[in-house]
């Protein structure tokens, strides 16, 4: 499945810069020429949420069995407080990365795009962050935004506890 | 369907006082089909034979409504014993026994759909095989169903469905270029073979519709099989049963025994809800002889009733979260039912099938729980205000949990015994030359060594809720100790290794393991007296 990476990676050096529905995403590219499978992500947040205006590392592997496998995509640790963000790792919940919702026809690009909506449209059904989830859910937007931005800011956060994975 | 118990078979002679024990078997109702291979009790068999004659589909179906219609049918006095205890009517089946069910089940409805067999087994999977919500939506709007479940409508143009041959194919899955074979849905998403396959063997085991990879459009199961090469249709329709257990949990159990795959479907559900009147429970026993209770899903309970047993397994959890002990292992989802396994230390609990995040102790929503992430506060708050009267009781508790846990390790190293008791059988046929039957002494002793320790571990939940100073709770403890000797003696004898020893204390065995049923018997019966007299009480 080599050829697959190679092909993703030539396209998007066309698509990236042109594509104005795209124009968020600073960077996509492999972490090294040598290896297709690590690849890393510069997005800047979405408008008209807190996040806008900061810019996000993501960390993206692909395993062997790609793209009949979903991608491994993490945000940087302690960088993105967001109620299906895990803080302390980056961990991402959303349903595309999973197994069971993954479709092999989908690529690196359209994983970035649903993170990046992801953003914008916070999931608190299946919470990784309880206090931010408790927030959404609780319909209190302003309470939720703000205590983004001061985490974004540099807001000091305790250690939150590990959520474990079953 | 069982015929009769371990009880009733040559070992135990003296039939005419068994009726505590042997109230839930329905043995005498079985009949075997002439295939030898779906055994069905009468009642099932002749309504769908009643059913296939008219033709019609009402009355009959695989989930809820198929059994409770039938005890329209039954005369309400076969539904009962003599002495007016209710009887319960149920089978053992596997997944495949299932699964061949439908498949019968499917002739016979396939007249009111106007589509092919395999199309129908792709309605029946999307709808967990509830042929009723199926049949309701499909009378509403049949092209709706069709489209949902990733079928085409007879009126589109269909485009050539199946394996094809290139000379250069680039695939843009795995963006090679020098595939040879493809397969391709009327959708006309052309794939390699190679990624189609990898594909397929990853969605098997999840039970749900495979699609094709870049549409929702359906592979049918001989669209599967043709890709692999094999019949793997089969793995995806075996774990697709699964599915359908698990959403008619009321009419079918998992035997909990481990490593056991049986599953027991109950006929007259109706008849659950008459058990506790008479402080029994509705006792299952699977084709393996496991016996569990129907209704709380656990190992035999008695002398406790299904009552007892639940508010013990509560309490187990809230006193006990952190003790390893398998029956409290796992839990159904609050909010979707599916069976969740605990596997480890922390209570923060994700559902693998709704995602639902809730606290294992007290099984509410997770997020809503605030701060604690390793224990329980909602739980801590209780016991507060409960203060030194509290403390009392979970002492007292923890005694009784003491020696209800020794009694379960106890019953996990009978276990292991019970497997080395096969090989000892073996050995008294190969080096003594005794036939098969006359050995059947020594797999006799081990289940009645096992279920008499099951009665002892569950009679202590049972000594625990009862009036200490009352005369027949010490006539219960009498009786405890006099399980405990008789089925520490059987034990001890089971010991015995040489093939000629055991020959030589044939009548031994024989006569401990029937001393342990009858004291086994004997408390079963007076725990049962304690809760009909209102002398055991459990509360919370
Ligand atoms: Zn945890
Ligand atoms: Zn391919
Ligand atoms: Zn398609
Ligand atoms: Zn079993
Ligand atoms: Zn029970
Ligand atoms: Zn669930
Ligand atoms: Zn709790």
């Amino acid at each position: 499945m080599s050829q697959r990476l190679a092909k993703e990676y030539r396209a998007l050096s066309k698509t990236l810069g042109r594509d104005p529905e795209y124009a968020y995403i600073i960077s996509l590219a492999p972490v090294s020429e040598e290896n297709l499978r690590k690849w890393e992500s510069l997005i800047t947040g979405p408008p008209d949420t807190p996040y806008f205006g900061h810019e996000f590392t993501l960390q993206i592997e692909a395993s062997e069995a790609y793209p009949l496998e979903p991608p491994k995509v993490q945000f940087q640790a302690r960088c993105m407080p967001h109620c299906n963000v895990d803080f302390d790792s980056g961990r991402i919940c959303l349903s595309v990365l999973d197994a069971a919702h993954w479709t092999p026809a989908w690529d690196l690009l359209h994983v970035v795009h649903a993170i990046w909506l992801l953003l914008a449209s916070p999931e608190p059904d299946s919470p990784l962050d309880v206090d931010l989830a408790c927030l959404v859910r609780a319909g209190d937007r302003s309470a939720h935004n703000s205590l983004i931005a001061y985490y974004l800011n540099g807001g000091s956060r305790g250690h939150c506890g590990h959520v474990s994975e079953r | 369907m069982k015929e009769g118990s371990v009880y009733d078979e040559g070992f135990n002679d003296d039939d005419d006082d068994d009726s505590i024990l042997l109230e839930f078997e329905s043995g005498s109702d079985i009949e075997y089909d002439d295939t030898g291979l779906l055994r069905r009790d009468p009642g099932l068999a002749s309504l769908s034979d009643e059913e296939s004659g008219k033709g019609g589909n009402n009355g009959y179906y695989l989930d809820g409504a198929t059994i409770s219609s039938r005890n329209v049918v039954i005369p309400k006095d076969e539904l009962y014993e003599n002495d007016g205890v209710p009887k319960l009517s149920y089978r053992c089946l596997t997944t495949d026994q299932i699964y061949e069910l439908m498949l019968e089940r499917l002739e016979r409805i396939q007249p009111i759909f106007d589509i092919s067999y395999e199309d129908i087994i792709v309605l029946l999977q999307q709808y967990a095989w509830s042929e009723e919500r199926l049949l309701e939506d499909w009378t509403e709007n049949r092209d709706n169903v069709i489209v949902s479940c990733g079928l085409k409508l007879g009126h589109e143009p269909v485009a050539s469905r199946g394996i094809r041959k290139h000379a250069n194919f680039l695939c843009h899955i795995c963006c090679e270029a020098n595939k040879m074979k493809t397969f391709t849905l009327e959708c006309g998403h052309e794939y390699c073979l190679e990624c189609y396959q990898h594909y397929i063997k990853d969605k098997l085991l999840e039970g749900k519709i495979i699609t094709c990879m870049s549409c929702p459009l359906a592979l049918k199961n001989k669209d599967i099989d043709a890709i692999m090469g094999d019949n793997s249709s089969q793995k995806l329709m075996r774990s697709s049963i699964k599915g359908f257990i698990q959403k008619h949990s009321n009419h079918y159990k998992w035997c909990p025994f481990v490593d056991c795959n049986c599953i027991i479907q109950v006929g007259n559900i109706s008849t659950l809800s008459e058990f506790p009147r008479f402080h029994l429970s509705p006792y299952v026993v699977c084709d393996n002889q496991h016996r569990f209770c129907f209704k709380c899903g656990l190992e035999s309970h008695s002398p406790g009733d299904c009552h007892v047993a639940e508010l013990w397994v509560k309490m187990a959890q809230l006193e006990s979260a952190n003790l390893n002990w398998v029956l409290t292992n796992t839990k159904e989802c609050p909010k979707c039912g599916v069976n969740i396994e605990k596997n480890g230390g922390c209570n923060h609990m994700t559902c693998k099938s709704c995602a639902y995040e809730f606290c294992w102790i007290c099984e509410g929503c997770w997020a809503e729980h605030g701060g604690g992430y390793y224990e329980c506060t909602r739980f801590k708050k209780e016991d507060k205000n409960g203060a030194v009267e509290s403390k009392n009781a979970i002492r007292k508790y923890t005694f009784y949990y003491k020696l209800f846990s020794e009694h379960e390790n106890s019953a996990k190293l009978d276990w292991s015994l019970g497997l080395t008791v096969e090989q000892k059988v073996k050995a008294l046929q190969e080096n003594i030359g005794i036939s098969w039957i006359e050995t059947q002494f020594l797999p006799e002793s081990i289940r009645a060594l096992i279920e008499g320790r099951t009665t002892l571990k569950w009679s202590f939940p049972v000594a625990f809720y009862s009036d200490p100073s009352h005369n027949l709770t010490k006539i219960f403890v009498d009786n405890q100790s006099l399980l405990v000797s008789a089925v520490e003696d059987l034990s001890q004898l089971l010991q015995v290794k040489e093939p000629q020893k055991i020959i030589d204390r044939k009548l031994e065995f024989f006569n401990k393991a029937r001393f342990v049923r009858s004291r086994d018997k004997a408390l079963v019966e007076c725990g049962r007296d304690l809760l009909c007299k209102g002398i055991c009480i459990p509360h919370q």
